[in-house]
Parts: C-alpha cells; structure tokens; sequence
C-alpha cells in the first residue's frame, strides 16, 4: 500500500532533541518550523529543550527512523482497519437476512452479470434480450454502463483461477462492501495530497462509515453507484497528482479510472465537468503551467478514447452538450500554451495584446460554433435529466416517470444530518481551510465543494456525490483543530521572544521572519489556529483536554449514528420484509419471493407477465419470465400502455392485455399486512403516466372523489373501483375477514364487502400475506361469447338476467368486441 | 404336441423351460398401496418333488415386464445372493442349497414398484379428496410352478375403497373377494397352475384394478444430486442434496386460492394432495443445515438437531433430571415457499456437515473407509434420477467404491475448488428409480497419506512468500527516466 511508498514530508534534523512522534505534525506548524530551522542553524547543538515549552512530556531519543517507520507502519494498520470497518458496517443485511440482491436495478445487474459470466463477453456485449419490453425486446449490450458487471466478472474469473470457485452471487453481493474499503484508501490518498496524512485518515474513516455512502453501498446492493464512487475519488486523486507532478502517467492513470467510471455510471459527466472546471478557474487565476497543460491534455485525450469504447456513449463525447465544457477547455489549453511560447519568442507589448485579442476572438467563435451546432440539432441539447437538476419542476411537468421515481426528488434538509451528522457542520469549516491555503489542489476542493452541495440540494440520489468531499473537508477542518490541540508546544510569550532575540545571534532570514510577524499585527489578522502563524498557541493542558475530548465525544457520536443509521435505515433488501412476533424474535416477510418463484417453477417458460414497471427486474431475475415494462424506463409509451390497462375498466383493459400476449398480471397489495409501498399507493402514478399519452380515456380526476380524496373506501368513485388495479387488489379481500368489516391497513379504510367480480382473469396465486397477487388472463370463450357472460352463465343465473347484462355493458360507450 | 398348441395359441412364449421340479405348497401375498410406491411381500412355500431339483425359478412382479425399483429375497431372514435372468417377466435362479424330495421351504420375496399407482381423476379442484387407481396384469401370483393355495391381500393406506376389479370364480371354493375396511383379501385360491411356462397348462391372468383414497400428497422427486465432499482438514464432511420434488397427485383443476388455503388450515383441514412441509431425517450428529434455492435462502425451516448418547450425557453433566441417553435423529423441517399443490414443482438445495470421524474409519494399514449414504429416504417416495458426487480430499489415491446395489454408472474425474494445485478425487455414481429402500450406505475406501494433507498449507505459503519476495524486489527498482 501506498503510504509507506510515498514517505512522508516530514523532514526533522537528526540531530534534534525534541525529535518527537509529533514532530512531523511541528513541521505543519509554522512555529515549530522556525523551531527546527533554529536547530539547523546551530549545528553544536547547543540548543536546550528549555527553550521549548511543552504542555506534556514526550519520550526522548527515539531516533527519526524509528519514527519514521512507527509512523508508516501505523498508518497502515489503521488504514486497513478502517477499511475493515468500511466493509463490516456494510454487512448488516447480510448477517441480519443473507446473501441477497437488493431492491430492484440490482437485480438487472445481477442477471446482467450471469449473462457475462455464463455466456461469456461477447454475448454479453451483444446481448438482446428478448424477454424484456415484450414485445419489443431490449439490445441490452448497449444499453447499459458495463462497467459493473465486467468489474464483477473479472473478480469472479480471477478468483476461479485460483480455484476457488465463488458463486456469482456472492461476489455481486460483496462487491460494494469491497469497493467501500478501496474507496476510504483512495480518500485517505486525495485527502493527503489537500492536506495532512492526518486528515488522510480522518477522511478515510469519515467515508468509511458515512451513511451518505453506506446507503448506495450496503452489501447486496449491487448497483453503479458501488463502484462509481471508488473510480471518483481514484479518478480525482490521480487528477490532482497529475496536476501536481505534470507527469503524463499520472494523466493517463486518470483518463483509465475516468474511462472505467464512464463504462460503469452515468453520473461519470460530473467529472467530465469537474476536471475542466477545475483547469479553467486555474487559468482564470492566472496559474496556467506546463503541467497542467500536460496534465489536462494526456487525461482529455486517453479519457475520451476511452470513453468511447463504452458502447452506451460512443460518441456521445463530441456530440452532447454535457461534453463541450472538456472539449472547450481542451482548445483553450492549446491555444493559451500557444500563444505562450509564441510571447516567450516575440516580445513587444503590441503583439501580446494582438494575441490576447486573437486568444479571446478564438473563444468567442469557437463558442458561437458550439452554440449553432446546438442549434442545427449536430450537438444533442441537454438531457431531460439535466433540465431537471436546474429546474425541480421540469419533471413534474415533462417527464413523469423521472418524476415518479423517489430518489429524484428534491432533497429534505433533515437528509443531510441523516446521511453526514457532524460532517455537515465541519464542512465548511474544511473549505474555509482550503481558501486560506488556496493552493491548485484545494481550489478543486472549493469547487467540487459548491457544485455537489447545488447538486446534493437538488436530487436526493446525489447525496451521494457530496458525501465524499463533505467527508475530506471535514477531515480537514477536523484534522486542523485536533493538530493544534494536541500539539504539546506552549508558545511563547512576547517577552520571551524578545529576550530570546536579543540574547541569540540571530541569521537574517530569521530576523526577516520575526519582523513580518510584527508587521503582521497591524493589519487585520486571524488569531490562534485561524491565523496559523505567529506566536499564538494554545497555552494551557486543561484547554487542550477540554477541546480534544469535545471532539472526541462529536467522533463517538457520529460513530454511534452512523452505525443505528445504516442498521435502521439503509440495511433493508426490500425484497424480504422483517417484522417482530410477540415473542420478540424475528419474522421474516418473504412474499415477494414466494411468487415470484412460484412463477418460475409452474408457469410456462414464455408466459408473459404484466406488472408494473417497479417489479419488471425483479420478475426477470427471480421468475425469469418475460415482462412488459421494467425499471429501464426507456419506453414511455409502453409503460403508459400498462398504466392505462391497470387503470381502466375490464373492457378496455382486456384486449390490451390479449394484444400484448400477457398471460399473468402481478400486482403488490399492502393492504393486509400494512405495506405501503404497494401499487393502490403508486396508482396515481399510473393513472398520471397513461393519461399523458391518452388524456381522453385516463383522467386523473376521475381517481379522486367529490371532495377530492384518494379512496378506495365506499366513497372510491365508479371509476376507481372498477378499474382493474383496484379490482384485483380487493379481489376477495373482504371474505378473509369473515363477516367483520375488512380493514385496507395501509390506508386504513374499510373495504366495501360487496364482491368483486372479474370477468376476464382468474386469480392463479396469491402469497401468504398477500402482498404479491397473480391473475392469469383468460383466454377468448371457445364458443365466442362475452366473459361476462360466461361468468353469469357459470354463476347460474337466468338467462334473462345475463342477457340484460350483456346489453347494459355493451351500451356502454367502451364496449367492444373481443378479440 | 399339446404344449405346441399352446405355444401356437399364445403369444406369450416363454424361451425358458423351466422343469417343473418344485411346487408352491403356499403363496401369501401382501400388497401395500401407497401413492408413488406400491411395497408387495410374497412368502412362498415351496416343496421340492424331486430328490435334486435344482435351482428355483423365481418370477419378480415387475409391472409391464419391468424390474421393481427395488427387491430383495430372503431364506428365513437371510438374504440370498441370486442371478437375474434376462427373461420376460423378470425371474431369478434362487439356489436353494441341498434339498430333498418333500422338503419344505419358506422363501421370501420383498419388493417396492414405483410409479405404479395413478391419479383419478387426474384433476380436481383445490379442496377434493385425491384419488388413486392401483391397476395390475397380474391378479394371481406370477410363478413357473403349480400353487396348491394362494392367497393375495392388499392394503390400501386409507378404508375408503371406491371400487374394485372382480375375479372370475374358476379357482375359489367360497368368496374371492373379502374387503374388512382398507383391506380387500383375494382367494384364497386353490390348485392354480402356473402361470407362466412354456410347456404346461397356464392359468389366464386377469387385470385388477383398486381405486382408493390416500390421505397423503403425492411427492415425486424427478432429479436428486448429492454431493459429499470430504474435508480432512477440517474433519469434516459436507452433504449437499439438489432436489427437484414434483406433487405427483391430480392435478390442480382450475386455480389455487389463497384465502380457501387460509380457512382449510384455520380450520385444521389442509386437503390432503397439498404439501405444507416436508421433514428430512438427518444423522444425529448432522450440524448446521442451510436450505436455500435458486432466488435465495427459505427462511421457513426449522431445524431440531440429533442427539447421540455421548453428546447427551455431555449436556446433561450437573443437572437434576437426565432423560436416558439415545441416538436420536435430527431432524429437517422443509417448508417450500409455497404450497405445493397438484402438478407444481419446486426445486430446492439442502445441505448439513457431518463430524468426519462419524462416517470415517482408517483400517491398520492406513486405509480409510468412508460411509456415505447414497440418498436421504422419505416414505413413498420415488427418486426418478439420483446421482451422487463424492469428492475426496486432494491427493487421495486408490480410490475403490463399493455399493450397497447395482448402480446404472461409476464415473471418476477430478474437481477442482478451495485453491486446490492437483485437484481432488471425485466419483460419480448414478441410478435411476430409487426408493426409501435404496437409503444405504455407499463405501468409498482411498489412501491419503500425510503429505497430501500438507500440500495445500505449503503451496499456498510458498505462493504468498514469493509475491512478497517480488514485492520486495520491486520496491528496490528505480523506474525513473531522469537520471538522479
């Protein structure tokens, strides 16, 4: 690992007495540096440690090596430990439940990664698969980021190498936690290269166990999101040594973790701006350099090739709005390192400004260029999405299916001290630090800072993209109060000083420094730690105790919520429920999965099956069977397609159902057991997607009653009751309660007892707690006559009575044939 | 000429002559009706009329000229080692040693048919009683030789009897059919001619036919894996079964309903054709168990552990009270996902490590000898396909395997897993129509010397020094351009 590679800064003079394990943090401190060059000065060593007050003792003659090595050894042994705590504290779900896939995308990953594993790259990179979006069927191969499921395949071939055969689920399973681990050791490197190793590992463990983090990386969530957020910070961290060394490899290490962050998340666009950004407000600054021109230009040139190796972005890169920033910044580090050597070869005023002139002209129409091609349609505008991180609203308006999804909603501010608690606070203190210092590296911390709180504020999934740079700026702020509290050197006061002075002879570089602290004083000035130089320190032991056990307290605290965090809150797989019995011990909730393979194991392999769009992963990877619509939302108007069946009557329902083919129809009621998140509290959602593509048979209003409730009591309008979600949700329900009036527990209203009848599907398997219903669709009557009609007929009622039945729903307005 | 005739008359010739040397004083036969098993018990009397009659032509009543899954005959509680012939029906040479003239000798035959019994109505609705229909070409006992008395009971496992076959009257003095609740009495007949020979006179088979109730589902397992994997490091060995169970009973007309299911077993009343659970004997000293299938664990399982004399007199060590110490088998309570109606499936995985030393015995010269039994047996149920794995540890040599019955194939290949260098020994063993019968042990007797046992440890020590010692080589390199 790398920190003992890169040995630290520290240098103390072998000779020094006061050569103590803190030494290396002195060397920080500008007062312990005037110290040390004191030292050096006087090679006799004359120097007395009375010189140097110190609130505590320290050990003596431990030779610098041995600190040296203590040091590194430490930081090792603590880096690994904190990546063990990074992937423990993500195992909750696995010890509580087990080894399970979570939540929905998951678990088209997961299949995704069978595919690649069983069937192998090319087929996986070619992959149609029919059975989703019946009829239409998904070229999934370039649909999808790869990078995950490659990054999961490579791990599982490697560990078949060595024989040690690991099942796929296992391996997809753990992934995020491992990742976690790696992405505290990038952050602890990032963080070094802002600040101190110190602060280093502070930030490590900060994103460790950050709940901002733990929420997309819990183990069983197999998502983008698991390994994006390692390839942002390695991608960063490169990126500021590249800036910092002006070495091309560093620049090129940048391009390959940005061209895997491309292939493995959508959200890579933010370091696509970011890196740009951060080069364009250094040439703003005036701090355009040769290594920087290196940096940036080895990192555009590699990373976008790679880039479009992905084939879901191919040539995105040149052709979207989201890219020209990179682009722009690329033409404007060519021209300005042009125009560079052409003044180091050319003086005379005149022709600087006549460049100058021919540097702005370039900017301006190569812009204007930008803005035509925009226009002409040759650049694709923004994406929806993007819209709507600049306007909240847009969604609502424009895109209800990105709207309908809970993680793209705005963010509550409670979130915030729920996914960072204390970190929330020191933030701003760390960008406070980064101004103050202000070198090219902490302008990236300013930056990326005001951006991802813009964006964090806007999408609540992008907590995500804050947590690490809330996580380093605190480390910072953090790491800077602790350094200058536990610091054992008591500064000296004035009088001392002087008598020191005038007693010593002094070199004149000191003399030099002694004068500015002075002339320091005049002017408006920071004290103590903020100030950071001169004289000032903290004096006593009892303010340093106080400090350093405050701060200690705020570390156990955010230890303790972070851990009830990510145990209550983010370790639940959603596909298997727990409750408690009355004994206290648990009860697991296992619906889903019942059905879902109970689907797998007695329906026919091709049965098509018709939920809404939530469900379509899952019933892919556990029933795998053929779905409709699933969470690859790409399709409007087939999810609209779905919605309108599920939000209409029977009639219009039913030849919808048969021209699709769908054989079952599944759909989640909490009713019974209180789970709220079923589909009678998202049909308003379905209700609001199909009347945007057919407002004149899907009203919204139609859903509320008089007085504009959503109910599925007696007051439930006829529209509401006989639309086929509702009747197959309360198919029966009211029977299982005996007589007694049966309690709908998520809405707490009580179910009108009067039967449902369904005419066109049968009920063919309902889970133990009702959560998952399956109907299957009837076929067409072999003799040609009306569901409804068969169903009076079987239920022994006169003729008579069936044929008026007949005749009052065919003179309605939607009656029509059957197919 | 006569038996020219014959022959000419019946299609069914027989290519052996059986030289009619001994008579059936007696035949008593009881026929147990299950659901997918139908276990029939044959004690034969046998007088041999001739001073040296040679051996005993024995016809097995295998359905449709097919072997029974499962048989075995026994010479006053002995069992026999006897050859099968490749005749139709199938018959065994039972030699049974020195007799002489008029000696009388008790022979007995048991045997278990699968698949035997079928659903009728092959659909009924989720609440229906099940029915099965039991049907035979053979009423009388099948035999090469004269019967003086005969006499054939079957059982079935529930009193409700809906009908029954009726037998012509040529044989009997009184009643040919006495039904007493679940049991129906054939005969007794008396002076019946052989039925099978291809020189005398036959007695013409009639088909019967019993259609009764049964009270339990039907469980068909279509495919069982068993893995064993040995572990000597850690003394241990892993048993791993993939089932494939199918509910063979009618199939479920129309479809299931929850709420009915909720009632019937508010009500105490699961109809019977639907599996709920199902309970997996394990050995006493079988530990930590996992069930899980293709989406993921079950959660609805229960597991009571076996207990052995040893580890009870250990637990019981200071208290008051001690229950007396025996072997007591644990138990495996599977409860599938859903429940499991008429024609569904469901597959599953279970799997429980057994202490080594339990099923290993290492002989003088240091050959081990491994127990393993070849299936878990469930009462009545049928296994259409097992295959069993066993994987013996890396570096074990002279591997033999000895079965308790004839398998349909012994395959030996190596499998590799756990960072193995050489790969380990594997034998793969599989049969086809196995019964609870068939749940015996199968012996595997290897070599594993002491150096195998270190073969792993040392590799994988070596393999991790060297990446150090590269690690520290690389360390020492300058990869720098500039010169410094």
């Amino acid at each position: 690992m790398a920190p003992k590679g890169k040995s630290p800064a520290a240098t103390p003079s072998k000779n020094t007495p006061i050569s103590t394990p803190l030494a290396k943090k002195a060397t920080e401190d500008p007062l312990a540096k005037a110290i040390i060059v004191e030292d050096e000065e006087i090679p006799s060593g004359t120097v007395t440690p009375k010189t140097i007050k110190l609130a505590y003792p320290l050990p003596e003659h431990i030779s610098s090596t041995t600190i040296n090595n203590t040091e590194s050894l430490l930081r090792f042994v603590i880096l690994a430990l904190i990546c063990g705590a990074a992937i423990g504290s993500r195992l909750f779900a696995v010890i509580r439940f087990e080894s399970v896939i979570h939540e929905f995308d998951p678990w088209f990953n997961f299949r995704a990664s069978k595919v690649l594993v069983n069937e192998g790259f090319y087929e996986f990179w070619n992959w149609f698969d029919p059975t989703a979006w019946y009829p239409l069927g998904r070229t999934v191969g370039t649909t999808l980021y790869p990078g995950l499921m490659v990054t999961a395949g490579l791990i599982w071939h490697f560990l078949r190498l060595i024989n040690m055969p690991v099942d796929i689920r296992n391996v997809c399973v753990m992934l995020a936690p491992g990742f976690a681990g790696l992405t505290a050791w990038t952050t602890y490197l990032f963080t070094k290269e802002m600040s101190t190793p110190a602060a280093g590992l502070l930030a490590a463990a900060f994103i460790g166990i950050a709940p901002g983090y733990i929420s997309r990386s819990v183990a069983g969530s197999y998502d983008n999101e698991a390994i994006a957020i390692f390839l942002l910070m390695a991608a960063f961290y490169t990126w500021i040594k590249a800036m910092k060394t002006g070495s091309a490899l560093w620049g090129m290490l940048t391009a390959l973790f940005y061209g895997w962050m491309v292939a493995a998340w959508g959200g890579y666009v933010f370091i696509t701006n970011m890196i740009p950004l951060h080069a364009f407000v250094l040439i703003l600054m005036g701090r355009f350099n040769n290594r920087l021109y290196t940096a940036y230009s080895s990192w555009y040139v590699i990373g976008t090739i790679s880039s479009m190796q992905v084939p879901f972005v191919e040539f995105l890169p040149i052709r979207t709005s989201e890219h020209m920033a990179a682009l722009g910044v690329f033409g404007l580090l060519q021209l300005i390192a042009f125009v560079e050597i052409v003044r180091r070869l050319v003086p005379g005023k005149q022709f600087q400004l006549l460049l100058r002139a021919f540097v702005v002209l370039v900017f301006v129409v190569s812009f204007a260029a930008l803005v035509v091609l925009t226009f002409s349609g040759w650049i694709a505008p923004f994406a929806g999405r993007f819209y709507s991180l600049w306007d909240t609203g847009y969604a609502k308006v424009h895109m209800p299916i990105i709207a309908s999804v809970s993680e793209h909603q705005p963010t509550a501010w409670p979130s915030f001290f729920f996914d960072l608690e204390m970190l929330i606070f020191f933030f701003p203190a760390g960008v406070f630090w980064c101004f103050k210092e202000l070198r090219d590296e902490q302008i990236f911390i300013i930056i990326y800072a005001t951006l991802s709180a813009y964006f964090a504020g806007v999408m609540v999934r992008l907590m995500l993209v804050i947590t690490p740079v809330v996580c380093v700026a605190a480390a910072i702020a953090f790491s800077k109060l602790l350094e200058a509290y536990i610091d054992p050197v008591i500064p000296e006061s004035e009088d001392e000083i002087e008598e020191a002075t005038a007693h010593q002879p002094m070199s004149k570089a000191k003399a030099k420094k002694i004068a500015a602290a002075r002339q320091n004083k005049g002017e408006f000035n920071f004290t103590g730690i903020l100030g950071g130089k001169g004289n000032k320190g903290i004096f006593g032991l009892d303010t340093r105790f106080a400090v350093v056990s405050v701060l200690s307290l705020f570390l156990f605290l955010f230890v303790y919520h972070c851990t009830w965090v990510t145990s209550s809150a983010y370790s639940s797989p959603s596909v298997v429920l727990a409750s408690r019995n009355p004994d206290g011990s648990q009860n697991i909730i296992d619906d889903f999965r019942e059905a879902y393979y109970w689907i797998r194991q007695n329906t026919e392999k091709d049965a098509v099956v018709m939920s809404w769009w939530d469900y379509g992963y899952q019933i892919a990877g556990m029933a795998d069977r053929p779905t409709l619509v699933d969470n690859n939302t790409w399709n409007n108007t087939h999810i609209a397609t779905v919605g309108k069946a599920m939000s209409s009557n029977e009639d219009v329902a039913y030849p919808i159902l048969r021209k699709h083919d769908v054989d079952y129809v599944l759909v989640i009621f909490g009713g019974l057991l209180g789970y709220s998140g079923d589909d009678i509290n998202k049909f308003l959602w379905m209700v609001r997607i199909a009347q945007g593509e057919w407002p004149d048979e899907v009203q919204e209003v139609n859903y509320f009653t008089q007085r504009g409730e959503y109910a599925v009591d007696e007051r439930a309008t006829p529209t509401m009751k006989n639309s086929l979600m509702y009747k197959m949700s309360y198919y029966r329900f009211h029977e299982l309660f005996g007589g007694h009036p049966a309690q709908d527990r998520v809405r707490g209203q009580t179910i009108p007892s009067t039967g449902i009848q369904l005419d066109t599907l049968d009920e063919a398997f309902t889970s133990e707690n009702w959560i998952v219903r399956i109907y299957k669709v009837k076929k067409e009557d072999p003799i040609g006559r009306e569901h409804k009609a068969v169903s009076s007929f079987e239920g022994g009622k006169k003729l008579k009575k069936s044929a008026s039945s007949i005749t009052a729903a065919s003179g309605g307005k939607k009656s029509r044939p059957n197919m | 000429m006569k038996s020219l005739a014959i022959i000419a008359l019946f299609p069914l010739a027989y290519a052996i002559n059986v030289p009619q040397t001994y008579i059936n004083t007696a035949i008593a036969r009881t026929i147990e009706l299950g659901g997918l098993t139908t276990q029939i018990n044959t004690q034969y009397n046998i007088k041999s009329t001739d001073s040296s009659p040679g051996e005993y032509y024995l016809a097995l009543a295998g359905e449709n000229d097919q072997i029974p899954a499962w048989w075995e005959i026994t010479l006053g509680g002995k069992k026999l080692d006897v050859k099968l012939l490749d005749e139709s029906p199938p018959t065994v040479l039972v030699d049974l040693g020195k007799t002489k003239k008029d000696e009388t000798i008790t022979l007995s035959l048991t045997q278990v048919l699968s698949h035997t019994s079928k659903p009728l109505p092959a659909e009924i609705e989720q609440r229906d009683p099940q029915y099965l229909i039991w049907k035979t070409n053979s009423t009388y006992v099948d035999s090469w030789y004269k019967t003086d008395v005969e006499r054939v009971k079957i059982r079935s496992p529930h009193p409700s009897i809906l009908s029954y076959s009726s037998i012509p009257e040529t044989y009997t003095r009184d009643n040919t059919i006495t039904k007493s609740g679940g049991t129906l009495t054939l005969g007794p007949f008396h002076s019946l001619p052989p039925t099978l020979s291809s020189s005398t006179k036959t007695v013409e088979q009639k088909p019967f036919s019993v259609h009764y109730e049964t009270k339990d589902p039907i469980i068909g397992i279509r495919t069982l894996k068993r893995s064993a994997e040995v572990s000597h490091w850690g003394s241990n060995l892993n048993i791993q079964d993939e089932l494939d169970l199918v509910n063979e009973g009618p199939k479920l007309k129309g479809h299931f309903s929850r709420l009915a299911h909720q009632q019937s077993k508010f009500h105490a009343s699961v109809p019977a054709q639907i599996l709920t659970e199902l309970t997996l004997k394990v050995p006493p000293t079988a530990h930590s168990p996992y069930y899980y299938d293709t989406i993921g664990n079950v959660s609805t399982s229960h597991f009571r552990q076996g207990s052995t004399p040893a580890s009870t007199a250990a637990e019981q060590k200071g208290k008051k009270y001690r229950t007396s110490p025996r072997l007591v088998e644990g138990n495996l309570e599977i409860k599938p996902r859903y429940p499991l109606l008429g024609g569904w499936n469901y597959s599953f995985t279970v799997g429980y490590d057994i202490p080594l030393e339990d099923v290993l015995k290492s002989d003088k010269e240091g050959k081990r000898i491994l127990a393993i039994p070849f299936l878990t047996g469930l009462k009545d149920v049928v296994v259409d396909q097992a295959e069993l794995v066993v994987i013996l540890p890396e570096g074990a040599s002279d591997v033999q395997v000895h079965t308790p019955f004839a398998v349909d194939s012994i395959e030996h290949s190596t499998h590799k897993t756990y960072l193995d260098t050489t790969g380990r020994y594997a034998i793969t063993l599989k049969k086809g129509q196995l019964t609870e019968n068939h749940a015996q042990n199968v012996y595997v007797t290897y070599h594993y010397p002491m150096s195998a046992q270190f073969q792993k440890p040392l590799t994988i020590a070596s393999l991790v020094g060297s990446l150090f010692l590269l690690g520290m080589g690389l360390r020492r390199v300058n990869y720098s351009i500039e010169r410094k």
